[in-house]
Formats: C-alpha cells, structure tokens, sequence
C-alpha cells in the first residue's frame, strides 16, 4: 500500500520534472526561481525513489540522501516563496513606475524635479513642445537660462528667495524663450522634496503652458474691452432713444393734452353754440348740435339721416323749389364756393323758421363734407324791420320838430297879438269873445306843436324817480270824467320805482286813453294793468334783460285789423280818419326816449292792448315841490329881446311895454352882447335879456349867455324857443339861464317870470 | 522513537508555514493554490512522520506517504498548469 503510494508520489516527481525540463514550464520564470522547482521536484523524485526501492526491497541506498535531502526541504521551499514574494514586489513597483511613467508623460503639464539650486535634474518629455529641446538637454539648466534679460532681472530674486527659504511658490508666472525665439508664457508650481532623513534634496514642480491661454486672456480682455464699448456705446445711444423716447413721449402726452383742451374747446362750441350746426355727408345729416334739435324742434336723432329740403316747406318764399334751391347751393358749396342764403325751414308742428344758412364744405378721412350753421333770423328780421320804422320815424321827426319851431314863432305873434288885443278891449264887446275863441284854437295848435316836438328827438325827458300808478291813474280818470267808459285800474303790489319824465308819461297815457275812447266809440271799458316784471334773455325782444314796469292798456272795441296794426306807430297815420295821427307816434317816441318798449297787439274779440315796459330804477320816488304862483305887478327896467323873428320881437316888445317894462330888441346874439355891454355902464343897464336859443347864421342864446356871464355874472337872462321840448329849456339853470319861456306864450306867461326874476 | 532529522525538518517546516501565513494575501496573488496545497501537504506529511514515532505508527506512517504522495500530485499539476504568476 505505501509502496503503491510512493510509486505515485515518485511518477507524479518524475512527470513534473518531465514538465519542466522537457516542456518548458516556468520557461519565462527567473532562474533562481526554476532551480529551485527543479530541486524541490529533485528532492521528492529521490524521496520516492528511495522509498520505493526500500519497500520494493531492491535497495536502501537512497535513504541517507532522501533523508538528507528532506531537511534541505523547508529550506527550499522557503526559498522559492520568498523569491516569489521578492518577484511579486518587483513587478508591482515597475508596474507603478511604469503608471507614474505615463502619467507624467500623457499629462499636458511638464512635471520637472531641479536640485537645490534649482538646476533641473528631471524634466517630463513635453518641455520639447515647449522649448523645442529635447529634455536631456535641459539637464542642469536653471530657469534663468530660457528667459529674456528683463524677465530674467525680474525672476531672479523669487528663485533666489525660494531657494534660500525653501519655500514653495504656486501659479508663478513666468515669461521664457524657445529655440525659435518665441516667447511663451508659463505657469509653475515648486514644492522642495527632502530625503528620508529630512535632508532638502530639491524641488518639484509642474509647468504649464498657459501662452494660449493669456493671448485668450488678452484676447478676452481685448474683446471685453471692445464689448464693453460696444455696450457704452449702445447704451448711450438707448440712453440718447430713451431721451428721444421720453421727449417724444412728453410731446406726445402735451399734444393729446392739447388735442383734449382742443377737443374740448370745440365740442363745446358745437353743442353751446347759439346757431345750429348740421354736418351734412351725402347731402344727409351725420351729426347735428342741441340747437339744432332745438331749432328744428326734433331730437338728434329724427335729424340724423335727414335732408334740409325734407326739414322744409315744399317752396320758399320767392316761390322757388325748396329741393331744386338746396341742390343748387349744396352742389356749389361741394365745389369750394361759400354759400350764404336765406332759408325757410319747417318744424315739426308746421310753424316756419326765418334762417340764414352759411354752407361750406371741408374734407373729413378725405371725404367732402357740408357744415351747414342754420341762424334762426326771425328775431333779426323784427328788428330789422323795428329799426327801419324807428330811422322812418327819426326822419319824420326832425321834420316835424323844424315845422313846429317855425310854428310855434307864428303862433308866438298870433298868441301875443291876441294878448295884447285883449287887453285893449272889453270883455263885454264881442271882438273880445272871437280873440279868446281864436286864443283857444291857437293854444290847441300850441298843443299840436308841443306833440310834434315831443315826436320829435329834442324831446329829451327830464326824469326823476317816480311811482308810476298814480300818476297814470289820475292821467285816465282825468280825461274818462264824464264819458260812459268805465275805468279799471289794477295796479300790482311793490311797484319797482321808474325814472320818467311826469309830464311826458302824463301825455302817452293821455294819448293812449283818448285813442281807447274813439276806438270803443265813448262806451266800454277801459282797463290799465300795472306789474312787475324780471325779463329773461329772450323775453322782450327789443330790450336787454332786466327789470321792468309794465303798463298794460286794455280797451273794449274791436281791435285794430291784422294789416294795419304795424303800422299804428306811423307818424300821421290814423285809422279812425280823426286826429292828427301824431298820438302813437309820439307815445312811441316818449317810451324810447325813456329807454323802455312800447308795442300793441290785438286777440280777437279782446280789443287792442298796448304794453309799456319803462326801466324800474332802484330809487325812491321823489315827490315834486309845488310851484307858487307868482304875484303879478308892474314891471320897470330896460328888457333887451334877442330874437331872429321880427314878429316875435315886435310882440314881445309890445308886451313887455304892456307890462311896464322898457323893451330893446336885436335880432343876433353878438349884437346883444354888444349893447348890453355898452349899456351895462350907462345910465339905463339891461335888466334882463330873453334870448332865442336858436338863431340861424348867428349866435345862439347859449353862446350869447356865455358872453354876458363873462361880463356881468349877475345877468338876469330868460331863455325862449320855440323848441318847447329842448332840454335846454328843461334844465335852463344848469345851464345857466335864470328863467325860460316856451312859445308861444302868453302874457301872463311872460309876466310871471319877469315878476319872478326881477325885484318889484 | 524521533527522528532528530525529522523533527528538524518540521520545525524549519513550520517556520517556513509562518513566513506564509504572514504573506498569505500576497502569496495568493503570485503563487498558484496548487503550490500551498503542495507545501501544506508536504508540511502535513512532516507532521505525520514526527507523530508516527509516538503513537499509531502505522497509520500515521501511511497519513505521511500519502501526503508526500498528494504534494507531489499539487506539484504536478501546478506545473502542468502554466501559471504565469508563479513564473
């Protein structure tokens, strides 16, 4: 059994060494490696050997160098791991060396190691793409060498300090030179190594070529330089937009401002204007103002779409075609012409509106559009027509003022001649009754002057504040005594006070009751309505707002017929066929000169009302002083006559020597003037003057007066005119005179005053 | 009865047995299985022989040869097999 086994362990001994003589196992191993297999496998080849022959029994001469063999054995095997362990650690740190070996070499930095003056003592292959020398050159060599003179200058003293310090330096910049004389720019590290006793061996470092990598930087640099103009530049030129921006935005803002306020401005004047204005587009109506609508008497919106000759009457009132009329116009006005024309529109309730219509064209999204301004001229045409009856009237009545002056120095005669005839006869004789008929019919006539004169301009009233009512009252009442019409007055409450001329209010309200008493025929009656009232804009038609009296007289007879009641206000017109057809004429002058309105109107059925609107003033009324009469008595003195009527002086010397008085007449004022100086140191002074207010060709009473004050500031002068209404003789004493004698007048006229102004 | 030779043998054996152990991690990655194997076998016949001379001398003498017989047959086959560590 143990020989069967030894036999196996001796042919397993013989085949390995079989192995590796003969096949060449562990061929690439080391030497020592191999003798030592070949021993081991020798010694159990021998150990088998000798066992096998001992137990064969052949021989036992192996068994001393078997067991010889077997002590070496431990020996042997302990050898060859050990070997195998030393191989193992070989073959790793080449292995290492190997990896580090590529390591340097395939990394794009130079790994260098230099002794402790920094001569280079390794250098990693790569330093030839860098230098252009191969790296066994540069063995030796310290950095200085592959630097310019200045980079060298500046270098020096770092190395120097690494070495003496042995320091470390990290990312050292450094500028050097290649073979080809180019510059390149370098990065280095340097670490000192020190051997295992700590002793300093030298240093090691790593460089890096970072030329690419600064002409980048430049480049970068450069190109951020530029990028950072660029961005200056762009913004300065956002900068100078936004300004641009903002000043356009600043102007856009006050433009629209503008274009508000513009906007605004004339949306006010198209919905606040006084005219109606139509914006015509194909001859239909695309947009109208309120007064439009007002006008018309439609809302905006029945207007729009509509056409002028469809707002009105078929024909105007030359008889023409209303829509041939209006195509004529509206197809000139398209073409550039202007048109300004009379129109007739119609409203809705059929009434006509009297317009004037201006249409022009202007161009709207490039489209020609019609402005139509319709004016409503019904106003305009009555006071038009208003203002022709009152230049109508003015023109009567500056001749009628020169008739009634000239007549009134007539009657100045006849009136004085009768005076004085009277007196020469007794009352008793019947000459004595016909005088005092034809003194009467000459008063009246004196009247008739007087209403001419107050037609008449020179009319001027002289006003003070006065309570109205009563003194119209009395006015009717005074001359209703006695007829069958029966009066009726309704006077308001708080009358406003009037400034008014009493006596030429007294003569309107005279005239009009007279009117209204041949108009109801002496039977009727007679209604007088006093009120209050606050016009508005539009309420009287030919007066400003304001407050107002009005006067209303109302009669009972049967009115005055539609086509003659404009013109009842016509001087000498009458449609009674009786009286002087002054009556109206002169209320209406009265009433204008008092700055009110008179009109007159006549419903059917309702007689003729006449209304009176007279200014109400915020006065108190004044009450007038009664005059005294005089007392009469035999006048002495020299009374000098200035008169360019030589009857009207033969007369009034006749009277005044008829009184006592001693008369000088002269028929200029210059020669008053004359005389009454050249008598005012005499034995016989004037004293008194009665002066004409009027001479033709010579100087007036007013002038001459002012001639006489310079001479004798106490002159008693009297003024006379035939002028009855002048304002001269209304206010004589502003203007100087001391009394006044309105012709014609009569004796006992003239002896009042006298008797007045001269001392007994 | 010991065999001084014998006794030498295993005590050199076992050192060298310590060396491995305390380069087994090493050893194994260089050296074949085969070739501890071997030696381990080779140490484990060392043994037996020693053992033999105190107590079942017969078995223990057939435990030796066999384990020479099995160090041979690792050696065998270690180097049949071309290992290239071990080379």
């Amino acid at each position: 059994m143990i020989s069967l086994i030894d036999s196996v362990e001796l042919a397993a001994s013989l085949l390995a060494l079989c192995c590796v003589l003969i096949l060449h196992r562990h061929a690439p191993g080391p030497r020592a490696i191999k003798v030592l297999i070949l021993c081991i496998l020798v010694q159990n080849t021998v150990h088998g050997a000798g066992n096998v022959l001992e137990w064969s029994g052949i021989s036992d001469l192996l068994d001393p160098v078997s067991d010889n063999l077997k002590t070496l054995s431990p020996a042997l095997w302990g050898s060859l791991f050990y070997l195998l362990l030393r191989r193992k650690a070989e073959k790793d740190l080449k292995l290492s060396r190997q990896r580090f070996q590529d390591l340097v070499e395939s990394t794009p930095d130079i790994v260098w190691e230099a002794d402790r003056q920094l001569r280079y003592t390794y250098v990693s292959p790569r330093i030839e793409a860098l230098l252009g020398r191969p790296p066994a050159t540069l063995l030796g060599e310290s950095p200085l060498a592959f630097m310019a003179e200045d980079e060298r200058q500046r270098v020096e003293p770092l190395l120097a300090d690494l070495i003496e310090g042995t320091g470390s330096v990290s990312s050292l910049e450094l500028a050097v030179v290649n073979l080809d004389g180019h510059q390149r720019i370098i990065e280095t590290s340097a670490v000192p190594y020190y051997d295992d006793n700590g002793g300093h061996l030298g240093f090691r470092g790593i460089l890096r070529d970072i030329t690419s990598r600064k002409n980048n930087e430049q480049e970068l640099a450069r190109y951020r330089l530029h990028l950072e103009r660029e961005i200056a530049a762009r913004t300065e030129n956002l900068q100078r937009q936004t300004e641009s921006l903002e000043a356009e935005i600043q102007l856009r803002r006050q433009t629209e401002q503008a274009l508000l306020v513009n906007e605004n401005r004339y949306r006010t004047l198209f919905t606040s204007s006084q005219d109606a204005i139509l914006i015509l587009k194909d001859d239909r109506i695309s947009a109208c103002n309120p007064k439009a609508e007002q006008l018309f008497g439609r809302d905006g919106h029945s207007l729009l779409g509509q056409s002028i000759p469809c707002l009105s009457p078929a024909s105007q009132p030359d008889g023409r075609k209303s829509l041939t009329l209006w195509q004529g116009h509206a197809n000139l006005a398209l073409a550039g012409d202007a048109q300004i024309f009379n129109w007739s529109a119609a409203r809705t309730d059929g009434s006509v509106i009297d317009s004037e219509i201006s249409l022009q064209r202007f161009s709207m999204d490039g489209v020609f559009h019609l402005q139509a301004i319709v004016r409503d001229i019904s106003l305009r045409k009555r006071l038009v027509a208003e203002m022709l009856k009152t230049q109508k009237l003015e023109s009567t009545a500056i001749l009628a003022g020169g008739i009634a002056h000239d007549f009134n120095n007539l009657l100045t005669g006849i009136v004085g001649n009768i005076s004085l005839a009277k007196m020469s006869l007794d009352p008793d004789q019947p000459a004595f009754r016909h005088l005092e008929k034809t003194e009467q019919v000459s008063m009246r006539a004196k009247n008739l002057t007087r209403q001419l004169l107050t037609f008449a301009k020179g009319g001027k009233p002289v006003t003070r504040p006065a309570s109205i009512a009563g003194l119209v009252e009395d006015t009717a009442r005074f001359l209703l005594a006695g007829s069958a019409v029966s009066f009726r007055m309704e006077a308001g409450e708080n009358l406003w006070t009037v400034c008014v001329d009493e006596g030429q209010i007294s003569q309107v309200i005279q005239n009009l009751t007279t009117n209204a008493l041949q108009a109801m025929g002496g039977a009727g009656t007679l209604t007088i309505r006093i009120g209050n009232v606050d016009a508005g804009p539009a309420s009287l038609p030919v007066l400003p707002p304001g407050r107002y009296v009005h006067i209303e007289v109302q009669d009972s007879g049967n009115g005055i017929p539609p086509e003659i009641i404009d013109k009842v206000f016509d001087p000498f017109f009458s449609g009674k066929g009786q009286g002087s057809g002054l009556g109206l004429s002169v209320a209406f002058s009265v009433i204008r000169n008092h700055g009110g309105a008179i009109s007159v109107e006549s419903p059917p059925g309702m007689g003729t009302i006449f209304h009176i609107h007279l200014p109400a003033v915020d006065e108190e009324p004044e009450t007038a002083a009664p005059e005294n009469a005089p007392d009469r008595a035999p006048g002495r003195g020299r009374i000098m006559v200035m008169d360019d009527e030589e009857t009207v002086r033969e007369v009034a010397a006749n009277m005044l020597e008829f009184l006592g008085y001693t008369p000088f007449s002269v028929a200029d004022g210059a020669e008053a003037v004359r005389l009454y100086q050249q008598e005012m140191h005499g034995p016989s002074p004037f004293s008194a003057v009665i002066m004409d207010l009027t001479i033709p060709g010579g100087m007036g009473g007013l002038e001459a007066l002012r001639h006489l004050r310079a001479i004798d500031a106490g002159i008693v002068s009297i003024v006379s005119s035939g002028y009855a209404n002048d304002p001269i003789l209304a206010e004589f004493r502003e203007h100087g005179f001391s009394g006044m004698l309105s012709k014609p007048y009569l004796l006992q006229d003239l002896a009042r005053v006298l008797s007045t102004l001269l001392p007994a | 009865m010991i065999e001084p030779n014998e006794l030498l043998t295993l005590l050199l054996g076992c050192c060298v047995a310590i060396f491995l152990a305390a380069n087994l991690r090493r050893l194994r990655e260089t050296v074949g299985g085969e070739l501890l194997l071997a030696y381990a076998a080779l140490l484990a016949g060392w043994a037996f022989g020693v053992a033999e001379g105190f107590f079942l001398g017969v078995l223990l003498n057939l435990l030796e040869h066999v384990c020479y017989a099995a160090s041979a047959l690792f050696l065998l086959s270690h180097c049949i097999r071309r290992d290239d560590e071990t080379a």
